[in-house]
């Protein structure tokens, strides 16, 4: 009855497009590049909806530059579209699509290494290059001391992990950002699990050392 | 289980999932692992409260414009071969074109190589020029076997034309008055007659020379044996 109701203003289009966006939507990842390779948009759409606000965060952490990161999350997503014929699924599809973004971020970062590039700081960047939260102002005169203090903190971390070499980064951003498991992280990196257990202990170490004064 | 091990096992121990019971007994007796499990922790804690960053709003706009360029890039290197597949391929159609090709290969084939057959003996010579003389070493005599172009005497015998003007191919000294060498791997006799080196070649053929020679021979007999032969080339 509810559903004759909701239906009854609605056209045929209208509820065929409603059909395949619940359909979409209970499809697991493999099912939708399957029905991307056949040239469905929507199944593309969905998982670019799935997948977007991760890859971002995690190439934002990796390079600690928000429009380069969205640039190269696009980028993921435009490989994932183009090589879709060619996607064998051996792993998940968040490893393929992990080891797709990882990659370019490497990459990005050794270019940068090559050619010292210092990102201008954004619009909504202090000088440091670190992002300024944009806030009204009688909720900066409510905010007490232990606000500003992790505020502080947060920055911090935010510094000490894009100062870590990016075959520690990326495997401690993955595991302790993103949540991933050491199999899932072996696979996206192409490591054994000792050396990313290894590398995950090593870049630990290392923020203990830079974050020593907030512990 | 020993320090190390308790560490090893906090380490790559699962996020949510408590502490085993022998992690915890350890952590109570040992004031160094239970330091470095709290300082661990508060790493960790501040990790996961690092504030995650969104895609911006027009995220997907902005994708479908790039998606969009990359489809029309490969469109236009694949367009032609996707057409040719698209019209379905067919050995039956193919089948004629590949014997044109097969054909014309074979022929091809066959002309270049006709005229690499061996002629038979005693034919005309061939005059041809050899790129620059070389320093002729002088032959026990005074004469040189090799020396700069010259015009050399036909002999007379069975009307086969030898005589050439031609540059030396090989400044190698011969004997005079002795049989003529067979310079190796060329088809090329040197001798000496009378004080003169005479250099004979035996016949090559590239192509229409074999008519030009032909004719220079013809030429030759009609002015008498005593008339040098004209050079050709």
């Amino acid at each position: 009855m509810t559903t004759l109701t909701l239906s009854a203003g609605l056209d045929d289009a209208e509820l065929e497009f409603a059909a395949e966006t619940r359909s979409v939507d209970q499809l697991d990842d493999h099912a939708l590049l399957a029905a991307t390779r056949t040239g469905d948009e929507a199944a593309f759409q969905e998982l670019v909806r799935r997948y977007r606000n991760q890859i971002t965060n995690f190439v934002y952490r990796m390079l600690n530059d928000y429009d380069r990161a969205v640039d190269l999350a696009q980028e993921t997503f435009v490989r994932v579209y183009v090589n879709a014929e060619r996607y064998q699924a051996n792993y998940s599809f968040s490893t393929y699509i992990y080891r797709i973004a990882s990659n370019l971020a490497i990459s990005e970062l050794r270019q940068r290494k090559r050619r010292r590039v210092v990102p201008l700081p954004s619009f909504f960047s202090d000088k440091d290059g670190e992002e300024v939260e944009i806030e009204l102002a009688d909720e900066r005169q409510m905010r007490a001391d232990d606000a500003l203090i992790e505020d502080e903190r947060r920055r911090a971390v935010s510094r000490a992990i894009a100062s870590l070499p990016e075959k520690y980064r990326v495997a401690v951003v993955l595991r302790d950002i993103e949540g991933r498991s050491y199999e899932e992280i072996s696979a996206v990196l192409g490591l054994s699990d000792g050396t990313v257990k290894s590398r995950i202990n090593r870049a630990r170490n290392l923020l203990k050392e830079k974050l020593k004064g907030y512990l | 289980m020993n320090c190390e091990k308790i560490r090893t096992e906090i380490e790559t121990g699962a996020r949510h999932e408590p502490r085993s019971t022998a992690v915890r007994e350890h952590l109570v007796a040992c004031a160094g692992c239970r330091g470095w499990a709290d300082e661990t922790d508060s790493l960790l804690s501040m990790l996961r409260d690092v504030p995650r960053v969104q895609a911006p709003a027009d995220f997907d706009l902005r994708l479908r414009a790039r998606l969009a360029v990359a489809r029309e890039e490969r469109r236009g290197w694949r367009a032609p071969l996707a057409a040719f597949w698209s019209r379905g391929f067919a050995w039956s159609q193919a089948a004629p074109a590949l014997a044109a090709v097969a054909l014309v290969a074979t022929f091809t084939t066959l002309y270049v190589t006709r005229d690499r057959q061996p002629a038979p003996a005693g034919e005309q010579t061939v005059v041809r020029h050899a790129p620059e003389p070389m320093p002729a070493p002088t032959a026990p005599g005074g004469d040189s076997a090799v020396g700069p172009p010259r015009t050399v005497s036909p002999p007379a015998a069975k009307g086969a034309v030898r005589a050439v003007e031609a540059r030396p191919l090989m400044a190698k000294a011969a004997p005079p008055e002795s049989a003529p060498t067979v310079v190796a791997g060329t088809p090329i006799l040197l001798g000496a007659r009378a004080g003169r080196p005479v250099l004979t070649i035996s016949e090559v053929t590239y192509g229409a020379q074999r008519a030009v020679t032909q004719r220079a021979v013809a030429r030759s007999a009609a002015q008498g044996p005593e008339s040098p032969v004209e050079t050709i080339f």
